[in-house]
């Protein structure tokens, strides 16, 4: 029996799922209309406080209503903030929110004790395609990338006496790893993709390899690719934690630039394993209508891999 | 026992196949060639080694390394000193890590003092490693002054005393409490910076204090220093002005990459020579040296390959043949034209002119009777003309008969224009030897590929087909090389189709026309022109020479020539365009009509028709396909 599936939730409408009674919900709401999927159920919530990033900013966050601000930059305002919550079941919907913040923000629960600490993520039903397509962008997804700098409070400064493994989490946009590939120049022997096999869709694992071809072809990373579930956290984390066993003297470096679920796995590893998990990141800035409708709603049971407390 | 195909191209691809120093990793001693600028590297001066990605500036300084010096010192055949007077540390600048000293609502001029310490803690630790490294390969315990020691560790706020091992892991462990502090720097930590340098000089005196390193001197060698930001590169400027003595900094930057020329005091200057010496690849690699040095690197590789046990003929030149301009011309099918007009003449001409025209060959009598049409005269005119004066039509000739080539063959099948020989691979890599290993790798594969023998010339069809497909290769490479590829990517491929038109159709006009000069330049489209020339899509050069200095530098530009055989026009730089900046960035957002207008203005018809190998991109261009 796969033991991730214990840990995932998944609702095939959004109207199906309901927070707990007496939970806190945290989520921001992006350009993406999938983020807004709470307006199908939040009407039926009962006894749940909600908290809405009303503003992101690159290191800061800012809550609707009275909540105030949050730097990301500060392990004490976000732990603060986190205790300031005082239900016990705590929801951390990252569907509309930047990964410099949900990333943050799981960074602010690891001291926290007694809390369950579910992640809450909605599938869109159709990206949105490229009306001028080129080899690498088949999909419009994002206006333009700001560039590679560290999620808040990601930040390492390793010397690495080895080359390092670089395994990035693919998605459908092949510029974003032909970018980062020639940025961080990893050793070509040493880059272990990741695919999202199954995918969000059947056909989504053959345009991530359509999408990503030119650079999974120079690189010869096509070589060493590894799949693990999209719309798994969990068993994408096995598949790092296998990495890292295998590579146990070198770094590895991870680039999130595929699914959020996958994302959040490698988020995971990071904080786990700060001393040899890194994560590169190229900050995209994403398009309006980038993604259309709702598909699956999945939660995740987190608490054990992010609360040490 | 034979050598299978899957054999070969193992061999061709673990050979030529890693273009980039970094993916050979050590094996890129193996096959290291030192270029003719390396002992202006290894002089006791701050180096600023200046080339586009691919010119081998990381291959170079990592040679410079202690690991690399130590390995070619192995290398039997290198000459290499045995000792070099120096110690090279190499460091890549990595974006991620100097990126975390940016943000949390502080300016640069904030940053500056925490960029400084994490830049100490950095040096330091390169030397420390030099140490390791040193102590387990030669098996010889290093003993630094332990005074001058601790008066390191006093600089760096560390608290350990002891010997140089002791010491490192108490800067390992100072460096992990400094990241947490730059994590979560909105708590405002009380972080103990070092002063700018210090700790490095009493570092650096500490070890060459040590006999075994007496009389040497330190280099640090940092790589892709377009990676720091203005600021950055301002802290790091201050070392390399007031650098000891002791130590130099050699920087590999990418063209256009050193954005900032001035220390942390903003009148001082970072002055060649005086401070530094420039090394601009470029220019140590142009033309004779350039191939020279290519056909070595390549040639090396070759002599490592065996067939069957055998070493195969090693000679470049012979493995890639080049063509004549008549050959290629008869390649064409100009002999096809030649009979036509022949046959057309017949019946228009006298005896005495058809004798005129038959003395000539084929490709001058396709080049008299388009030279004719193009500007509406008759052939009896062209014919008296040649006569009256064969000296000067044969100098038209000579002067026009490579771009005639260009319109030989008219979309038939096969190619179009022929891009093959050492000369023509080496002017289409234009100095950049990650490009001249690409175009060889891939004509050997496509050579064996098509069933031929490894050990014959590659013929000069595979050559072209893989100049195409480098240059397409290249192309697709270009959106995700920058934040702005995409853009890049845009104006290369409008861009090349212009120039492409403008080959494609030569008679009549000044012929290769691959340049362009800007009339007014805006600050958008100066950053985007930084992007292209930084990232290879285009090449910029002086286009004036400066009378005084108060002149200002203007640039040509032209498309980087390794994609003139995928777009097929001139490698050669010859004759320019204006065009206004307005127009160029048209050119992005508005391709189909921006061409059309482009044309009409140098009276080209635009034609709907696609060479083969861009169909890919009709879409592009507004084409059916």
């Amino acid at each position: 029996m796969d033991s991730t599936a214990a840990l995932t939730t998944t609702f095939e409408s959004v109207a199906d799922f309901l927070p707990e009674p007496g939970s806190a919900y945290v989520a921001g709401i992006s350009v993406e209309k999938r983020s807004r999927h709470g307006m199908h159920w939040e009407h039926a919530c009962q006894d749940v406080l909600f908290y809405r990033v009303g503003r992101e900013a690159a290191d800061e966050i800012e809550f609707a209503g009275s909540s105030g601000t949050v730097q990301l930059r500060s392990l004490s305002q976000l732990s603060a903030f986190w205790r300031s919550v005082t239900s016990d079941v705590l929801y951390l919907d990252i569907t509309g929110l930047r990964h410099s913040t949900w990333a943050a923000l799981l960074r602010g629960l690891g001291d926290m004790e007694g809390k369950r600490v579910r992640v809450v993520y909605v599938e869109p039903d159709e990206y949105r395609m490229n009306p001028r397509p080129t080899q690498n962008v088949i999909y419009d997804l994002s206006e333009k990338i700001e560039g590679i700098r560290p999620l808040p409070g990601f930040a390492r400064f390793r010397r690495d006496h080895n080359a390092g493994v670089f395994t990035p989490l693919l998605g459908f946009e092949g510029t974003r790893l032909q970018y980062l590939i020639n940025q961080l120049e990893p050793s070509g022997q040493l880059i272990f993709p990741i695919v999202g096999v199954p995918g969000f869709r059947a056909e989504y694992p053959f345009i991530t390899y359509w999408a990503n071809r030119t650079a999974l072809r120079e690189s010869q990373a096509w070589k060493k690719v590894i799949f693990a579930p999209a719309s798994c956290p969990f068993a994408t984390l096995n598949v790092i934690n296998k990495l890292r066993q295998e590579h146990k003297s070198r770094s590895i470096t991870l680039a999130p630039i595929g699914t959020k679920p996958q994302s959040l796995a490698a988020v995971i590893s990071a904080l786990q394993y700060p001393e040899q998990v890194e994560i590169v990141y190229d900050h995209p800035v994403r398009k309006a209508e980038r993604t259309e409708g709702i598909r699956r709603l999945h939660v995740y049971e987190v608490t054990q891999l992010v609360c040490q407390g | 026992m034979t050598s299978t195909f899957e054999e070969l191209q193992k061999q061709l691809s673990d050979l030529f196949g890693s273009y980039r120093a970094e993916w050979l990793q050590e094996k890129v001693f193996d096959l290291y060639t030192e270029p003719r600028y390396f002992p202006e590297l290894t002089t006791r001066q701050s180096c600023v080694l200046v080339g586009g990605r691919g010119t081998g500036k990381t291959t170079v300084l990592r040679g410079l390394s202690y690991i690399g010096q130590h390995a070619l010192s192995l290398k039997v055949d290198t000459g290499h000193r045995q000792q070099p007077q120096f110690i090279g540390l190499y460091h890549r600048i990595n974006t991620n890590h100097v990126a975390a000293f940016t943000g949390a609502g502080w300016t640069s001029e904030q940053w500056i003092p925490a960029f400084a310490h994490y830049t100490n803690m950095l040096l330091c630790e390169l030397i420390f490693e030099f140490l390791d490294w040193h102590e387990r390969t030669y098996n010889l315990k290093i003993e630094l002054d332990r005074n001058l020691l601790a008066r390191v560790c006093i600089s760096l706020h560390l608290s350990a005393m002891g010997d140089h091992r002791e010491i490192h892991d108490r800067l390992i462990d100072s460096r992990l409490i400094f990241e947490a502090e730059i994590n979560n720097i909105a708590d405002h930590p009380e972080i103990e910076l070092s002063l700018q340098q210090r700790p490095v000089e009493l570092l650096c005196n500490a070890v060459l204090s040590c006999p075994q390193f007496r009389g040497k001197h330190i280099f640090f060698l940092l790589d892709e220093y377009e990676n720091l930001l203005p600021y950055q590169q301002q802290v790091l400027n201050t070392y390399i002005k007031h650098t000891s003595g002791q130590f130099f900094f050699k920087i590999g930057v990418k063209e256009l990459g050193w954005v900032c020329r001035t220390t942390l005091q903003p009148n001082e200057q970072l002055v060649s020579p005086a401070d530094y010496a420039l090394v601009r690849i470029g220019d140590k690699m142009n033309g004779e040296a350039f191939l020279a040095f290519a056909t070595e690197v390549c040639e090396t590789r070759l002599r490592k390959v065996r067939i069957d046990g055998q070493q195969v003929d090693s000679r470049l030149r012979y493995a890639l043949p080049s063509v004549s301009i008549e050959e290629e011309a008869e390649l064409l099918g100009v002999a096809e034209h030649a009979t036509s007009i022949l046959h057309d003449a017949e019946n228009e001409l006298s005896d005495d002119s058809l004798a005129v025209l038959r003395e000539l060959s084929n490709f001058e009598l396709f080049f008299l009777n388009e030279w004719a049409q193009s500007h509406s005269r008759s052939l009896q005119d062209e014919i008296r003309e040649l006569e009256s004066n064969p000296t000067a039509w044969r100098q038209r000739f000579d002067n026009y008969k490579y771009s005639a080539l260009f319109a030989v063959r008219k979309r038939k099948r096969g190619v179009d224009k022929y891009y093959c020989g050492l000369d023509v691979y080496a002017q289409l890599a234009c100095g950049n030897i990650r490009y001249m290993l690409e175009l060889v790798d891939h004509s050997f594969m496509a050579h064996i590929k098509s069933g031929s023998d490894l050990r014959s010339p590659i013929s000069p069809e595979v050559q072209t087909k893989t100049a195409q497909s480098v240059g397409a290769m290249n192309l697709s490479e270009l959106e995700g090389l920058s934040v702005s590829g995409a853009k890049l990517t845009k104006l290369l491929l409008a861009l090349g189709r212009i120039f492409q038109q403008f080959a494609a159709d030569p008679f009549g006009h000044a012929p290769e026309l691959n340049q362009f000069h800007l009339t007014n330049m805006t600050a958008e489209l100066d950053e985007l022109l930084k992007q292209a020339v930084m990232h290879l899509a285009l090449v910029r050069f002086q286009g004036t020479k400066l009378g005084t200095e108060s002149d200002t530098i203007e640039f040509d530009y032209t498309i980087h020539p390794i994609f003139s055989a995928l777009f097929e026009f001139s490698p050669r730089r010859k004759r320019k365009m204006e065009i206004s900046s307005g127009a160029l960035l048209a050119l992005i957002e508005n391709p189909k009509q921006t061409i059309s207008a482009i044309l009409r203005e140098h009276k080209r018809a635009t034609t709907s028709e696609l060479p083969r190998q861009l169909t890919f991109f009709s879409q592009f261009y507004g084409n059916d396909g």
